[in-house]
């Protein structure tokens, strides 16, 4: 009874979950360079990257796993390249150059009409995609990257993001995570496009475009860019809200640029903060009664 | 109380049971003390005393949260942001001089007299740093960042100058000089006093600083331990002992705090 | 020839008076400010706003224009910009978080531009200025409003020059962008300075929007985001910061831009500005123009 309606919801909503799963990998792969400093917003374009070599190598007779595993190796080259051209840029130049390569490769998918075709894209590609292998990556990318927030990791990399420095005369090799975490990202964003590609069976050379680049951010900043579990939190909200709030219809992005703003502005820990600051509410209330002044120490905004 | 004369005309600064709080840290803890017109005022105190947060406080430039009262010329003035502070005639020289560096000598010293609308009085202004720091008229097109830290700090004063303050106030200006550096900058603080500015300075530099001051304080883990003439100051044993290392002193001076 | 030459100059006009005022916020306070195409946009349709019903005339549209998408601007910076700085002591922290404010804002300003014109591309109506074109032999002429964007250019080019070098409050922001605490000690009301900053940023912007608008005859919503990627260029190789590097690097990609299309792969136009990012950061990421750094304290 219970397993049948389970499997009826599932089977009503197995696009949107199918959904949800490719942008929460796309907004892990913003998170995790976030998290660590690194302003690069390169996983869109490896996005595109992805998809297209994914998609390209499948329409030519090759077998599923070897065309995704072709793609990711790609991308783990490209993004390796990338971040060694890269390397001196910090903040805002980073930024700026990412999206500048993501737009980049949207002129060269749109213009090489030889091998991508052109504007029009690629269609009739084989649905070769389930959900399972898709759930099965996104879970381990979360363990990854709850790995990669935990231990001497998570501290290295909070430190090269707060003072980089600093971190440098800890002795941590900051150049080395800062390539890491750059090429976790571009893999991530890499899978999330062959995914897409695979499951939908259409590519168009405007799918990663700017708008992308503004949708996995404001997942990312919406729900928290401290942890993955904010990551996912906005990649589930941004791709479920829209269906739910058919009434708000075409004024749904006005909500998400206002959330945006309001979230920068006061809540920097995204909505993921703001949950946890109200489980926490309850205790610190009580410790309140008892002590007024030890309230301070806990209710400090963290950098 | 010495702070219960609200409009003293021969007080510049009064400052009363100022705290200052970094979160849990208390830097400073009820400091009182008073600049009179025309005073050159030193407070001495070791690394991490308050020093720097004292000023900062004063100026309006820290993010902490402050409590008491400070009159300066009978006007309240905790509280108010730094640029509004620095029009009434107040400015501080800050810790490190912090000139700022991709401008020229020149530049940073009309960014000095910011305030100053009229051009001949800021003309007049420039002439009299110049005369007081000829240095900075032979290095007026180079930017300021290239300056060494002795003629930075020549610049800060400057910079200071062309204010046209009432009152100065200066974080550490022998700070990371050589002693004939230190030398020159006290007679630089002279100099400005004599111009007619009373001066509010903190120094670990014990020694230099009572030879110019009229008045000194000594500060301890954010409170005044110890306050009086400079002559009384400088011969008490305990502040011979800890800022001026004499010993001998130690034992000849009376007890001032 | 001489016709590409004149329409480079006139588009590198626009990209002047466009990329000006990201280079200023940028430069002076951190703020990388993705609004700015939108900003540019919402100036264009206020043009549309106020012409199509042929109520108001050119000059007072453009001055309306430009204030209001100075005022837009000015509201970012006194709702959200200001308080992160304040808040967010953390150099990195805020350069992020004034980032995403602004990629919310121009979603936000694209989205009620978009609804009001319904998606569509929107152009003022010629009565709106009136086009005379002059013949300079040939095939070879330019037109009024052409001559007004390379005039407008060119003042508003030398005036922010010689006003960041020699006066008073040229001399504030250059101090600001270094180091603003102890620019506020020295009598500087720095938040009043980043205000008018950030208004006159978007101010030229709007200006640059409403000469395109009439120049162009239509804009829609994306031309700001294509404007605002060439800027990326132009910042990038005239060094972030630098007016005299940004006004050189505008009328260079102009030309390359120009010639791409019109003798080479037309279509790979874009491409000009992203390959040129891409090897200036390589090659010289401090920009062609800049000088010697200083690290700040
Ligand atoms: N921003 C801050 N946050 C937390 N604590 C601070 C901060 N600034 C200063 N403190 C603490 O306040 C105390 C006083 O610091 P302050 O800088 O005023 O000392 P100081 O007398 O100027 O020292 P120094 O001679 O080294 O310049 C110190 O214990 C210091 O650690
Ligand atoms: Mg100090």
């Amino acid at each position: 009874m219970a397993i049948a309606s389970i499997s009826s919801w599932y089977a009503g909503n197995e696009t949107l979950i199918q959904n949800i799963l490719i942008y929460a990998l796309l907004a892990f792969s913003v998170q995790v360079v976030l998290r660590a400093g690194v302003f690069s917003l390169a996983g869109i374009g490896f996005y595109a990257i992805g998809s297209y070599t994914a998609a390209l190598l499948l329409k030519k007779g090759w077998p599923t796993v070897p065309s995704i595993l072709a793609a990711v190796l790609l991308c783990i080259l490209l993004g390796y390249l990338l971040a060694l051209l890269l390397v001196r840029l910090r903040d805002l130049y980073l930024a700026m150059a990412t999206v500048a390569f993501d737009l980049m490769v949207g002129v060269v998918a749109t213009n090489w009409t030889g091998l991508t075709g052109g504007p029009l894209g690629v269609t009739g590609i084989p649905l070769v995609m389930g959900t399972l292998p898709i759930f099965l990556t996104a879970v381990g990318a979360m363990l990854l990257l709850g790995l990669l927030q935990r231990g001497v990791l998570g501290r290295s990399f909070e430190a090269i993001r707060e003072d980089e420095p600093l971190a440098l005369t800890l002795a941590i090799d900051t150049s080395r995570y800062r390539h890491f975490a750059f090429v976790i990202s571009c893999v991530l964003g890499c899978l999330a496009g062959a995914y897409h590609a695979l499951l939908f069976g259409t590519i168009e050379p405007t799918d990663a475009g700017f708008e992308l680049i503004v949708l996995a951010l404001s997942m990312v900043i919406i729900g928290g860019f401290r942890s993955w579990a904010g990551a996912l939190l906005g990649a589930i909200l941004l791709t479920w809200l829209p269906l739910e709030l058919t009434s708000v219809g075409s004024w749904l992005n006005l909500v998400y640029g206002g959330l945006m703003i309001v979230l920068a502005t006061w809540l920097p820990g995204g909505l993921l903060d703001a949950l946890r600051a109200l489980l926490r509410l309850p205790a610190r209330l009580r410790l309140l009664l008892r002590s007024p002044s030890s309230l301070a120490a806990t209710g400090e905004e963290r950098g | 109380m010495s702070g219960t004369d609200e409009n003293d005309p021969d007080t510049a600064l009064q400052v009363d049971d100022l705290t200052v709080r970094y979160g849990q840290v208390t830097a400073v803890a009820g400091l009182s003390l008073r600049v009179p017109s025309g005073s050159v005022v030193a407070v001495l105190g070791a690394n991490g005393a308050g020093k720097t947060s004292t000023m900062r406080a004063l100026a309006g430039s820290i993010r902490a949260s402050i409590d008491g009262r400070a009159r300066l010329f009978g006007g309240s003035i905790l509280g108010l942001s730094a640029h509004r502070i620095a029009a009434r005639g107040m400015v501080l020289v800050p810790e490190g001089r912090q000139v700022i560096a991709p401008l020229t000598v020149e530049e940073n010293l009309l960014l000095g007299g910011y305030r100053q609308r009229s051009r001949a009085r800021l003309r007049e202004l420039m002439a009299e740093c110049h005369e007081l720091f000829p240095i900075l008229h032979e290095r007026a097109d180079s930017p300021a960042g290239l300056l060494s830290g002795g003629e930075q700090q020549m610049l800060a004063f400057g910079r200071a100058l062309m204010s046209d303050p009432r009152l100065i106030l200066m974080d550490e200006p022998s700070m990371g000089l050589a002693p004939v550096m230190v030398d020159r900058v006290m007679e630089a603080v002279e100099a400005l006093h004599r111009r007619g500015a009373s001066i509010l300075m903190v120094e670990q530099n014990a020694a230099s600083a009572l030879q110019v001051a009229t008045h000194a304080y000594v500060l301890d883990q954010g409170r005044i331990v110890c306050s009086g003439t400079a002559t009384e100051v400088g011969s008490d044993p305990v502040v011979a002992q800890t800022f001026l290392g004499l010993r001998e002193q130690a034992q000849a001076g009376q007890a001032a705090c | 020839m001489l016709q590409q030459l004149i329409n480079a100059i006139v588009f590198g006009s626009v990209l002047t008076l466009f990329s000006l005022g990201l280079s200023l916020a940028w430069g002076t306070l951190d703020v990388l400010n993705l609004a700015h195409g939108a900003v540019f946009v919402f100036a264009g349709f206020i043009t549309y706003e106020l012409t199509k019903d042929s109520t108001m005339s050119f000059v007072p549209t453009l001055i309306v224009a430009s204030l209001a998408a100075g005022a837009v601007t000015l509201a970012l910076e006194l709702v959200a910009f200001r308080r992160i700085r304040l808040h967010f002591p953390a150099r990195r922290q805020a350069e992020l978080s004034m980032l995403v404010v602004s990629v919310g804002a121009a979603t936000v300003i694209g989205e009620v531009v978009s609804h009001q014109t319904s998606e569509a591309a929107f152009s003022p109506p010629a009565s709106a200025f009136s086009i005379h074109r002059y013949s300079l032999g040939g095939s070879v002429g330019i037109t009024n409003i052409q001559i007004l964007i390379v005039v407008a250019a060119i003042i508003v080019a030398v005036a922010l020059d010689q006003g960041i070098r020699r006066t008073r409050y040229g001399r504030a922001i250059r101090a600001l962008a270094y180091d603003p605490t102890t620019t506020q000690l020295l009598g500087v009301n720095v938040g009043a300075v980043a205000a008018a900053t950030m208004f006159l940023a978007g101010a030229l912007a709007g200006l640059a929007g409403v000469m395109l608008a009439i120049y162009l005859g239509g804009e829609e919503v994306a031309t700001g985001q294509d404007y605002l990627l060439t800027a990326f260029a132009i910042l990038i190789v005239g060094g972030v910061g630098s007016i005299r590097g940004a006004i050189v690097s505008a009328y260079l990609i102009a030309l390359a831009e120009t010639a791409v299309v019109a003798y080479g792969p037309s279509q790979w136009r874009d491409g000009v500005a992203f390959l040129l990012i891409l090897v200036m950061l390589l090659v010289r990421p401090q920009g062609l123009f800049a000088r010697r750094r200083f690290q700040r304290a």
